[in-house]
């Protein structure tokens, strides 16, 4: 019935037009926006205070939903949230999906699903110096809310421009989902179905305690997010897992805790785990990670992963890229299916250039992961690292010890970032501003993009493309057949990092 | 090849020549004293020349005397033993080549009650009791009785049970034997009956109870059951430990011991504890409500994770009873106490499997790893038993008999580790802390009744109340971060737990038989019924205390210095987490009703047969929300048992055997509860699913009885079991982790069979004895496992599910016992000298491939001796050697690749500690050793 009215009224708009043109002498195309009514299925959830139970519907444009405990999506249902919906979770409270949650943000509307306690603008304390005990993002660790929990039966999550913020804590009881039981540590995304779908685009992840997407299995496109704050003194941003397969790009990702973007096969039943990381860029992450080097890379393969990486921007970060090389006991990744190059990095310090992950010749491993520094400049110690005199997660301030010159060589050209950052000596990059969304020292927001004279341009490859599996995705299911929201793949872009000078990369 | 050892034919031949050559040049006289009702010999029974008292001796184990250099003559033999009239015999002597033979059946010392001895209450815990016990048994049984166990080294019946025929123990940290293995069914398959009576477990963990708990010296026999009949419990598949406990005695009694000991790794090393008095007794949650917030320090005192040195104390082993008769022998008391406070300290090591191995293109299921933890653990264990055991026989028809018995342990266990946290060659190295307080009590009050209703009516009656409860208060778990090359350690977490667990059974028991005669033949018809309301209460609270991020991070001199500052330590579920699975009620009761009859055709073949009805109601609620699938539930079932047996008696002292019966294996009532809780090694949860176990039990055994102390006994069995319950290795919440769940395996229709043979031997030769026992055991169970491997055409790596058959988990193929006794009774000194063999078992199983983990074959030595220091006072010097060899704990994995006999796997895994490789070749992978140190103990007894 609705399609038939809109048809109707579609109808009646283009017939009514039509006389008019003989009329008009204007020039030109006269451009239209007719509004549509959002998507929805089933019935409207009535907002305000929501009990904890099971739900299908719709929750509707710019209303606000205030969750407790488990809000459960029975199998077989569906719950979808149309833009503009605040979603508030009150402490504790946790969203289970056994069927098909989808979140509709535009551009124009986001979405929010977060702990009650921030504000739909988030005003995060990003200022250097800050201290994570204390700063909003993590809540000193406890977080707000336990995440978004994806049964095996779970056929589809997509969440498009939507924030997920505040997830953390670990439960005291029991939740009806695989691996539910009581000590789960809440995850922003849980998904676990290797015959499922699971797409985050445009959107952002703001401060959680522990992983920020944990992938037991599954389709995978994750692209054009801000992924924030990830990890409170550990975790992994977007951990996939055995039965994984899909894409991580044009991602910015900031201040991370310890790998940003991850690749291992560990876990068993799906197939082998294969993700392409692309045109992401990486600001000082890694160094949240209290244990020892290489743990908190930013791109990361070992334990029989496989797939690629390619035009990545890496700055400031601990690690960086770190394909496994057996070391600390940690398997290999399935090397002969592994490819990687035109990465590029850049460091401030001569000891995080030397905690540039790289290899001797001889290690068995292909060519060098970067396009800048290039192979003959990066001829440090393989994995430089002195744990007495360089505690976990620190930075110094060199000795002139070091006479590669790299540090400080070849920054990227950020349109509005400090580099070098002037990190104080025995500062800890934890405690750095991290940045894209709030206001930093007061001034103008961070702004990653490059300027046109940026190195990266025109470094990257485009000889190869995205992986995208997806096949649940809404556009191409009949019962989501509509053009109100799409999936649009973003292909590998000639300049590297999340912002493309010829754009088609992040939004945000 | 040429034979070197002396056949045992060889051995008597030369034994015989001693005795020709000691009697060839005077005469001798000899012979075998006994009791002259029951046959029983009687060890130590003084035989003299009442002309030359210098001609003495004493009877020997088999009962046998000689007394040598006699002239020729006239005597009179003079034949004395305690509790029965002396005799005397006029022999002449002719020649000095004479050798003449005397046997003395001896008679009760005429003071003894008339009424006591209808009982027959005296000696129950002799050899001899207990070798009539086995021969005139409807069950295959072994039974150890008093008297062989206050010999032996052991301190608990946890140990005593190892050197049962069929039976090995599982381990305590201490080394110490704790739960049973019978011919190869693990604890879950196996009862436990003070006086056939269930006895519920403090166990917090499972459902059996820990046999270290009861120190040795309490009972009067240990009796280890193998077969059932109608008339008992139906839920072994194993068999059943039934402990006898000392019974009022015909006479004033008392006796009393005392020793000390020390353990030898301690003596090297002294001994680290901590301060247990400042603990509090109830979890913050318990003590003011269960939405208190717990506050640190206040909640959490300090002292409780401080480490306290201590210089190596001495152990402490105390015993004491005493009994009489009274009102004219119709009103026996008995009351019996024991004490023992023992330290011990084991070290090992430990390395972690990941939870999934590698592959190549080539090689399936490589085992990688993910730590390496080196263990040290300081316990101290106390542990107090008393029992007061009361009888009334009010004529010969009624007695009642009422018995209260109490056993209490405390263990205190300071475990200090070190692991490299995540890697084995990782740069870090993190120390943990273990400060774990464990108070397990067992109580049980029995009142019995046996009634002669008519001359050939007999009714016996039992009402039990057992409680059996535990408590872990303010366990603590320590884990710091270290770095290699760095002395700084910053503090890394702290999580507390507290623990409480109850279990508590009212039991009835009735049991009617009715005798008489038909066609000359006797028939028994016995018919009966129980009831038990078991229930189990659990509490379970857990408070964790993370590190703080940087640049909080501090560094760790202690927890008050950590808890001086909220900004050193993250602390989250302040309420310590109430509302899961862990904590928990559950209720079973079970009814069950028999009848059985048993018969003779003629006087060589008796039957038994009948069936037992037992009928199982289980209901449990957990404090998990009721959103949670399994948060409650109720589980009901019948079991009929039909069981049918032949006796046929060879001659008097040889019989066949040959039985049936059904039976089954309740899982426990902490298995069926979806309990999440951390283990040693690996998350363990439960399982609301579970199946009883059933089974089809055949034996057949041959006894042969050439005396009343020596016995030659071999068997063989064979079981059909459904359903087995398996403690499987499953995948945990997330791919890294991994966890213990009990499955049953095979289901009704793939049975897991399990069979093997038994053979006891116990012979004197005078002064000397030999117990020997052998028991094989083969069981087959096929389950599906894991198979990691590289393979292109599949898409890379993946896994794949094949079958593997393997034994059942902690079934060992070959047993051994073998013990060597010299007892001198002239002289008061007895010697023992016991070895035990356990074969390769088992210990954890691995849902991948040829990954099982096995315990390794072990030998240990034992030795202990008892000297009687005076005739007159009963008082003699005792002591115990314990673990001579220092016998390592070895366990070992079997990986089906090129780790195994290949010079190539040798120098993968080089640099793993403590592997031994020969000429770059290697069997197997040492993943865990742990040395428990020679323990050592010297005591005075006295005996009125």
């Amino acid at each position: 019935m609705k399609k038939i009215s809109i048809i109707l009224a579609m109808s009646a708009i283009v017939v009514g037009l039509l006389p008019s043109c003989k009329k008009n002498s204007s020039t030109g195309t006269e451009t239209t926006h007719l509004s549509t009514p959002p998507y929805q299925v089933g019935q409207t959830i009535p907002a305000g205070n929501v009990a904890p139970g099971n739900y299908q519907g719709t929750m509707t444009s710019g209303n606000t939903y205030m969750l407790n405990g488990a809000f459960i999506i029975p199998k077989h249902d569906t719950v979808l949230i149309q833009s503009g919906v605040n979603v508030c979770m009150q402490p504790g409270s946790i969203i289970i999906v056994q069927g098909v949650l989808i979140s509709l943000g535009t551009q124009a509307n986001p979405n929010y699903i977060q702990g009650c306690s921030g504000s739909t603008s988030v005003k995060p304390l990003d200022q250097i110096g800050n201290n994570p005990a204390t700063d909003p993002a993590w809540n000193g660790g406890n977080g707000d809310w336990y995440g978004i929990a994806c049964d095996t039966s779970c056929t589809l999550l997509d969440i498009q421009w939507t924030h997920i913020n505040y997830v953390g804590g670990t439960t005291a009881v029991t939740y009806p989902f695989n691996n539910g039981a009581s000590g789960y540590t809440g995850w922003p995304i849980y998904f676990q179905n290797p015959n499922g779908d699971c797409i985050l685009t445009d959107s952002w992840i703001y401060g959680c305690n522990d992983d920020a997407v944990r992938f037991a299995g599954g389709r995978i496109y994750f692209a054009r997010n801000t992924l924030e704050k990830l990890g409170y003194t550990g975790g992994d941003g977007l951990n996939a897992k055995n039965g994984t397969q899909g894409d991580m790009s044009f991602n910015l990702c900031i201040g991370d805790a310890t790998n940003t973007t991850k690749c291992s096969n560990k876990g068993s039943g799906g197939p082998e785990c294969n993700i392409n990381m692309y045109n992401n860029t990486y600001v000082n992450c890694g160094y949240r990670q209290a244990q020892y080097i290489p743990r908190g890379s930013d791109i990361d393969f070992e334990q029989q992963g496989r797939g690629t990486c390619y035009n990545n921007l890496i700055v400031n970060c601990r690690t960086g890229i770190r394909i496994g090389n057996g070391e600390n006991q940690i398997p290999w990744p399935d090397t002969n299916n592994l490819f990687y190059s035109n990465n590029y990095v850049y460091a401030d310090s001569t000891h995080e250039v030397a905690q540039f992950f790289d290899y001797a010749a001889g290690s068995g491993l292909k060519g060098i992961a970067y396009v800048i520094p290039s192979s003959g400049q990066l001829n440090l110690p393989k994995n430089f690292y002195d744990p007495t005199s360089n505690p976990a997660g620190d930075i110094l301030n060199l000795p002139g010890t070091d006479s590669i010159a790299l540090a400080g060589a070849n920054p990227p050209l950020f349109k509005n970032f400090p580099i070098p950052e002037h990190i104080p000596a025995h500062g800890n990059l934890s405690m750095i501003a991290s940045v894209a969304t709030g206001n930093a020292d007061g001034g103008t927001p961070y702004d990653f993009h490059l300027q046109a004279n940026s190195p990266a341009i025109g470094k990257g490859t485009t000889s190869f493309s995205a992986f995208v599996n997806i096949t649940n995705k809404v556009t191409s299911d009949p019962v989501y057949s509509n053009a109100h929201f799409g999936f649009i793949v973003s292909q590998p872009s000639a300049d590297i990092g999340c912002y493309p000078s010829t754009g088609g990369g992040n939004n945000h | 090849m040429k034979k070197t050892s002396l056949s045992p034919s060889g051995f008597l031949f030369i034994i015989s020549l001693l005795f020709i050559a000691n009697s060839a040049f005077s005469a001798a006289i000899k012979g075998r004293v006994k009791d002259g009702k029951t046959n029983e010999t009687l060890i130590g029974a003084t035989i003299y020349l009442k002309e030359d008292t210098k001609i003495n001796t004493s009877a020997g184990l088999d009962g046998s005397y000689l007394l040598k250099n006699v002239q020729p003559g006239t005597y009179t033999l003079m034949v004395d033993f305690f509790g029965y009239a002396s005799q005397q015999r006029k022999i002449t002597i002719a020649n000095a080549t004479d050798e003449i033979t005397e046997d003395f059946g001896m008679k009760p010392d005429s003071l003894t009650l008339q009424q006591v001895q209808v009982y027959g209450q005296a000696n129950q815990g002799s050899d001899n009791y207990a070798r009539s016990e086995e021969k005139n048994s409807d069950v295959v049984m072994n039974i150890m009785s008093a008297k062989t166990i206050q010999l032996l080294p052991d301190y608990t019946i946890g140990d005593v049970l190892q050197r049962v025929s069929g039976v090995t123990t599982q381990k305590s940290v201490t080394g110490g034997g704790k739960f049973a293995t019978i011919r190869g069914m693990d604890a879950r398959y196996n009862y436990t009956t003070i006086d056939g009576v269930k006895v519920p477990s403090p166990d917090y963990k499972n459902s059996y109870v820990p046999m270290d708990i009861f120190p040795s010296e309490m009972v009067e026999r240990l009796e280890v059951i193998k077969t059932l009949t109608p008339d008992m419990e139906g839920d072994a598949i194993g068999g059943a430990m039934n402990l006898v406990l000392k019974e009022a005695p015909d006479n004033f009694t008392l006796s009393a011991e005392a020793a000390t000991g020390f353990n030898q790794n301690l003596y090297n090393h002294g001994f680290q504890t901590f301060n247990t008095s400042v603990i509090n007794s109830q979890s913050p949650n318990q003590a003011n409500g269960s939405t208190y917030n717990a506050q640190a320090p206040a909640d959490f005192p300090v002292a409780a994770t401080t480490i306290k040195n201590e210089s190596a104390p001495p152990d402490i082993f105390a015993g004491f009873t005493i009994g009489d008769r009274f009102f004219g022998g119709r009103f026996g008391v008995l009351a019996s106490f024991t004490y023992q406070n023992t330290y011990s300290y084991t070290t090992g090591f430990f390395i972690s499997p990941q939870s999934q191995p590698n592959a190549s293109l080539t090689q399936s299921n490589i085992p990688i790893w993910d730590y390496i933890e080196s263990r040290e653990d300081y316990v101290k264990q106390t542990r107090g038993g008393g029992h007061v055991m009361m009888d009334y026989v009010f004529n010969r028809k009624n007695k009642i008999t009422l018995y209260n018995v109490y056993a209490e342990m405390t263990q205190v266990e300071m475990r200090i580790t070190d692991d490299t946290d995540n890697a084995v060659r990782g740069s870090s190295l993190d120390p943990g802390q273990r400060f774990e307080t464990t108070y397990e009590h067992i109580y049980n009050v029995t009142l019995k009744g046996t009634d002669t209703l008519a001359h050939n009516l007999a009714l016996d009656w039992t009402t039990a109340y057992a409680r059996a409860w535990s408590v872990i208060p303010d366990w603590n778990d320590l884990s710091l971060d270290g770095y290699f090359g760095s002395s700084v350690i910053d503090f890394g977490g702290l999580t507390t737990r507290w623990i409480d667990n109850t279990e508590q059974d009212f039991s009835g028991y009735a049991n009617l038989t009715y005798s008489f005669p038909l066609f000359g033949q006797d028939i028994e018809v016995k018919g009966g019924a129980m009831n038990r309301d078991k229930s189990r209460d659990a509490y379970y609270a857990k408070y964790d205390f993370s590190t703080a991020p940087p640049p909080n991070q501090e560094v760790y001199t202690g927890m008050s210095e950590i808890f001086s500052n909220p900004n050193y330590y993250g602390f989250f579920d302040r309420t310590g987490s109430p509302g899961s699975a862990n904590s928990y009620n559950v209720q079973q009761d079970i009814t069950a009703y028999y009848g059985m009859l048993k018969f003779s055709l003629g006087p060589r073949i008796q039957i038994l047969g009948g069936a037992r009805m037992e009928n199982t109601n289980e209901a449990y609620q957990t404090q998990e929300s009721i959103q949670i699938p399994a948060a409650y539930g109720t589980i009901q079932y019948n079991n009929l048992l039909p069981s049918a047996e032949i006796k046929f008696k060879i001659t008097d002292k040889q019989s066949l055997q040959a039985s049936y019966f059904a039976s089954l294996a309740r899982p426990s009532l902490y298995d069926i509860i979806p309990y999440q809780l951390p283990g040693d090694y690996y998350t363990e949860v439960g399982n609301p699913e579970l199946l009883a176990t059933q089974a089809n039990n055949y034996d057949l055994r041959y006894e042969f009885f050439p005396s009343a102390s020596e016995e030659v006994m071999a068997g063989v069995f064979y079981k059909q079991i459904y359903n087995a319950i398996e403690d499987a290795i499953i995948r945990g919440a997330g791919p890294s982790s991994i966890q213990l769940k009990p499955t049953n395996i095979g289901g009704d229709t793939n049975p897991a069979i399990n069979y093997g043979f038994e053979f006891q031997f116990i012979k004197y030769i005078h002064n000397f004895g030999v117990v020997a026992n052998y028991t094989y055991t083969h069981s087959s169970i096929t389950v599906p496992e894991q198979l990691y491997n590289d393979n292109p055409a599949l898409g890379g790596f993946n896994t794949k599910v094949v079958s593997e058959s393997r034994p059942l988990q902690g079934q060992a193929d070959d047993i051994a016992n073998l013990s060597l006794i010299y007892k001198a009774p002239k002289i008061g000194l007895e010697m023992q000298v016991s070895g035990v063999y356990t074969g390769k078992e088992i210990s954890a199983v691995s849902i991948w491939y040829e990954m099982n983990l096995w315990q390794m074959p072990t030998t240990t030595l034992a030795f202990s001796f008892e000297k009687r220091l005076s005739k007159k006072i009963k008082l003699s010097l005792y002591g115990k050697i314990n673990n001579i060899l220092n016998t390592p704990m070895l366990i070992e994995m079997f990986p089906p690749n090129e780790y195994l006999n290949s010079t190539k796997g040798a120098n993968l895994q080089n640099w793993l500690p403590n592997q031994t490789n020969s000429e770059g070749y290697i069997n197997s992978i040492t993943v865990e050793k742990e040395l428990y140190g020679q323990s050592y103990l010297m005591g005075i007894r006295y005996k009125f």
